[in-house]
């Protein structure tokens, strides 16, 4: 397939080339772990030697370990939030064909490419004019609005591609309207919908510039409690945080992952 | 009905504060008129950022397109298994957030940071290099945040190519460059332009990266709209960049989709 294109050496170049980007793309995030477990008192290459002492650092000071928890507890209610707006939109949209679609679709995606900073600022203002200014309760709207397009997206396109005739189907063969959506549409569109949840989950867990503006001391996130550890200077903690963050990301893929499949399999049997 | 909780949502985040932004960016001490905006361009801190943040974005975007390219092209040729491998690279850094990464690049650009030290003990230089809170440390912090958003979509954009369109041109005997310079390339333009349209507006807007690796002399649009609000309380003109980004991106949004199909800009952001 490829050497019906170009000759071999220049795949070979641009294999070199790709791989090179690569490792470019991926350099940041691997050299967290040598800070991370860094025993010098500053950041320093090469590392001097290995320690946890930025992780007991991390555990024993109050403001990242409720920071963690505030961050937690924002991620699962915009997760359940966004997934509910998301999906619901998405049935109106693909099945219901409402009127518009095109254009009210566009505008659902709206928050995936506009400007956050402009969100950010509009946001400030009004949520102090509602009093909701520091909240979670606020938070958790506003991170919504941001996560919503990433499920919408996921349960419109697995729901415009499956087969409806599986849902015509069911129903000639004496199945309720409610059935079929318990027994057909519901199996087939809940991997869409997780993927969307997970997708919402890390957008509300990395969110910073509106939590920037709306959060208080009370409402502190783990982004918000990062960009102060490194704005001035930089605390080495944050390595710490941030390899703790990559390990909870990777066990909530695996998760996923696992998930997804026993979907897939149940689906099956 | 369904669209109820949507638009509720969306109607109290979205369409109420940027209404009243709007607003706000025509309220002036004189009473209402488009003083803030003049001012944007006519102070000369003000338009000499809206300047440096528009050449840095197109910097940066244009230099994900050149570098994003040929990863693009291989991720695309690539055997599944290795398309899967590299996809997973190219996604990851985006779950992991710009915040982690652009701290990850200042300890790697530092005075005592790797790349500095390598050099030192290499002896190329005798004293480190300032490559950080400078230009250099945010156009390559920048590069590097918003590569994946350039290439998923040129991946996506490569996909819908008709492979055999290629199979023809060169059956009509042309050469594989040709083949590629006049079909692969022209075809895979649609995906070049949501991705080049996508880094700029990320760019242009960007808060975390210009805030942590850029130096004083680098600020962008989004830092001097936060120190409008939150250091020297003058919401009205922040209001009025605020909407400028606004009217920058719906430009840029209609235009592309005058060309393409403006869902074709997202579709490639799910997987």
């Amino acid at each position: 397939m490829k050497s019906k294109h170009l000759n071999s050496a220049t795949w070979v170049l641009l294999y070199v080339v790709a791989f090179t980007i690569l490792i470019f793309t991926l350099l940041p995030i691997l050299m967290i772990f040598p800070f991370a477990f860094n025993s010098a008192k500053y950041l320093s290459f090469p590392p001097q030697g290995f320690s946890l002492q930025w992780f007991v650092a991390f555990f024993s000071e109050p403001s990242w370990v409720n920071a963690t928890l505030k961050s937690l507890q924002i991620a699962v209610l915009t997760t359940l939030l966004s997934m509910a707006c998301g999906t619901l939109a998405a049935f109106a949209i693909v099945r219901k064909k409402v009127r518009y679609g095109n254009t009210i679709s566009i505008f659902l995606l709206f928050p995936m490419i506009g400007p956050h900073i402009t969100f950010a600022i509009g946001v400030f203002g009004i949520f102090a004019r509602l009093n909701i200014a520091g909240t979670t309760f606020g938070l958790v709207l506003a991170h919504s609005a941001i996560a919503v397009p990433f499920v919408y997206i996921n349960v419109a396109s697995r729901l415009s591609t499956f087969d409806a005739s599986l849902e015509r189907a069911a129903q000639s063969l004496g199945a309720s309207q409610l059935e079929c959506f318990l027994r057909i549409t519901t199996p087939i569109i809940a991997p869409a919908i997780i993927a969307g949840g997970v997708f919402a989950f890390i957008i509300s867990w990395d969110e910073f510039i509106v939590t920037y503006f709306v959060a208080d001391t009370n409402t502190q996130t783990l982004p918000l409690r990062f960009f102060s550890g490194i704005q001035y200077g930089v605390d080495v903690t944050a390595a710490a945080a941030a390899v703790l963050v990559l390990m909870a990301l990777i066990l909530a893929i695996v998760l996923y992952r696992l998930t997804s499949f026993w979907i897939n399999r149940r689906r099956w049997k | 009905m369904l669209l109820l909780p949507v638009f509720a949502l969306y109607a109290l985040v979205l369409v109420y504060p940027l209404a009243w932004l709007l607003f706000r960016s025509f309220v002036t001490d004189a009473g209402f008129g488009v003083e803030n905006y003049a001012q944007v361009f006519d102070t000369s801190v003000f338009a000499s950022v809206v300047y440096r943040s528009f050449v840095i974005a197109l910097i940066v975007s244009a230099t994900c397109v050149l570098v994003g390219y040929p990863l693009a092209y291989v991720i695309h040729h690539a055997p599944p298994r290795i398309r899967v491998i590299m996809t997973t690279a190219v996604v990851s850094p985006v779950l992991v957030g710009a915040l982690i990464r652009s701290f990850a690049w200042i300890a790697i650009l530092e005075n005592q940071g790797i790349v500095n030290a390598s050099l030192v003990m290499a002896g190329v230089i005798e004293d480190p290099v300032q490559l950080v809170y400078n230009r250099i440390g945010l156009l390559i912090g920048m590069v590097n945040v918003m590569l994946p958003f350039c290439v998923l979509p040129m991946v996506a954009g490569m996909k819908a190519i008709d492979a055999r369109l290629l199979s023809a041109a060169k059956s009509l005997g042309a050469s594989p460059i040709r083949g590629f310079l006049r079909v692969f390339l022209p075809l895979s333009i649609q995906g070049v332009s949501a991705g080049a349209l996508l880094t700029f507006l990320l760019s242009l807007g960007f808060y975390i990266t210009p805030a942590l690796l850029g130096g004083r002399k680098d600020a962008m649009i989004a830092q001097i709209i936060q120190v409008q609000v939150m250091n020297l309380g003058e919401f009205n003109i922040a209001a009025a960049m605020g909407w400028l980004l606004m009217v920058v991106t719906i430009v840029l949004l209609l235009a592309y989709g005058r060309f393409f199909n403006l869902n074709s800009l997202f579709g490639s952001q799910a997987r």
